[in-house]
């Protein structure tokens, strides 16, 4: 050999530094061909990098399986109390749709009306008590004076008996104490709407010879000017000219539902017009 | 003989190794380089030949599973390897804690020459990488050398026998 023993390992360090750079510069310098070197060992890596990889990826996939068996009760935990969440969430937005609806009615029915209506948000229903009555959410402070009729989409509610700054009672139309001057719509035959107590009223005075059958609706007559007229109280159910006397037993239905009340409509009838 | 047929085919499996199994058990988030530590036992216990072929071979394995262009780790490699050499001329290193001290320095010098190849070659100021990928994966290593040392020791064909510090020339 060329070069002495001594200087033997540092000229391999030497030898290799070389090789390394010449190849930088080979790498650096020349195209962006991959060489033959490299070729080469990609090419037997590469199946060596699958090979150790598969295993691998399998441990991974079932570590990862594991993971999520292990967060699956969590996570169920949490779907759950998601979609109770989600279930009052749309729970709400059904009730504010609704709402919504009711209120669009209401809103229908004030634009129509020839009084102000003043809105009004049912907060108490009584109808096992002596009277049927309900509590409304506005009293003398917004207007609301006593036989102010309630009325809502459906039909006439009652009229207000009581009333203090910020809550008002209604008498319904079901109560026995309810008197209201009706006519059958059709026949125009006038009678005085009373309640029975029951979810249901009773035409009275109308003469066994004028003709009332069942279906007919019976609305306000307008005449005590308590109620405007025109607005829908019932519909008979029954007519009876087998009672004794002179007058024929009217069945009416109220066209109100008095388990559904939410929502209603004051109608602000001026002071001088009710005398 | 059998040293330089077996050497290319250990040296990709070790390379592979690193950069798969390690790569995945550390969440492909630190590089555990063996290979480093594997270059400066070479620069301390092997036989010079035989070291800077397993150097050399090592540097390009690394050179083309890493993706930096042929020379890049081979050429710093081999300067490791021969900081290496002159040192373990010096001293007769075993205690775990030089060993420690002595890959972390290493590392950080690779490190340091690897990021201003790059910047001198294609330009790329990385820099902070050192600080940011570098670091933490040579604390780790770092750590690990001395077991790894023991566990090169252990191959005995690696070196054939002959443990080059215990004899200064």
């Amino acid at each position: 050999m060329l070069i002495p023993k001594k200087y033997r390992p540092a000229a391999a360090i030497i030898v290799v530094i070389l090789i390394s750079v010449v190849m930088l510069f080979i790498s650096t310098g020349g195209g962006s061909d991959t060489g033959m070197l490299r070729k080469m060992i990609l090419d037997v890596a590469g199946p060596m990098e699958r090979v150790v990889r598969a295993p691998l990826d399998r441990i991974a996939e079932v570590w990862s399986r594991y993971l999520f068996l292990v967060g699956i009760g969590e996570e169920n935990r949490r779907l759950k109390r998601e979609i109770h969440r989600l279930k009052n969430q749309l729970l709400q937005y059904q009730e504010g749709y609704l709402e919504g609806v009711r209120l669009q009615k209401l809103l229908t029915l004030k634009e129509q009306s020839a009084y102000p209506a003043l809105p009004v948000r049912v907060i108490g229903i009584d109808q096992k008590s002596l009277l049927k009555t309900i509590l409304i959410n506005k009293g003398s402070a917004h207007g609301v004076r006593n036989n102010l009729p309630v009325i809502n989409d459906q039909g006439v509610l009652g009229r207000i008996v009581e009333t203090s700054w910020h809550v008002s009672r209604v008498l319904l139309i079901s109560d026995g104490n309810s008197n209201i001057d009706a006519l059958i719509q059709g026949t125009r035959v006038q009678g005085i709407l009373q309640g029975s107590g029951a979810k249901r009223c009773m035409l009275k005075y109308i003469a066994k010879t004028e003709e009332v059958k069942a279906g007919d609706q019976v609305v306000t007559s307008g005449m005590t000017e308590v109620f405007p007229n025109g607005l829908m109280l019932g519909t008979v159910i029954r007519a009876d000219r087998k009672d004794p006397g002179l007058f024929q037993k009217i069945e009416v239905a109220p066209a109100v539902d008095f388990n559904r009340l939410e929502e209603a409509l004051v109608l602000i009838i001026p002071e001088r017009k009710r005398k | 003989m059998i040293f330089f047929v077996l050497v290319p085919w250990l040296l990709m499996f070790l390379v592979v190794f690193q950069h798969t199994v390690l790569g995945a058990i550390f969440f492909h988030t630190i590089a555990v380089e063996i290979s480093l530590v594997l270059v400066i036992y070479a620069g301390l216990r092997m036989e010079v030949r035989r070291g800077s072929f397993l150097v050399l071979i090592l540097g390009l394995m690394m050179d083309c599973i890493t993706g930096t262009g042929s020379g890049f780790y081979a050429l710093v490699y081999a300067l490791v390897f021969l900081l290496v050499y002159l040192l373990s001329l010096q001293v007769y290193a075993e205690s775990n804690p030089f060993l420690i001290v002595l890959t972390l320095s290493c590392g950080l010098g690779e490190g340091l020459l690897l990021l201003t190849l790059n910047w001198v070659i294609y330009g790329t100021n990385v820099f902070l990488d050192l600080v940011r990928y570098f670091l933490p994966q040579l604390l780790l290593v770092s750590a690990i050398s001395p077991f790894l040392f023991r566990f090169f020791h252990r191959i005995g064909w690696l070196h054939d026998g002959y443990v080059r510090s215990f004899e200064r020339p």
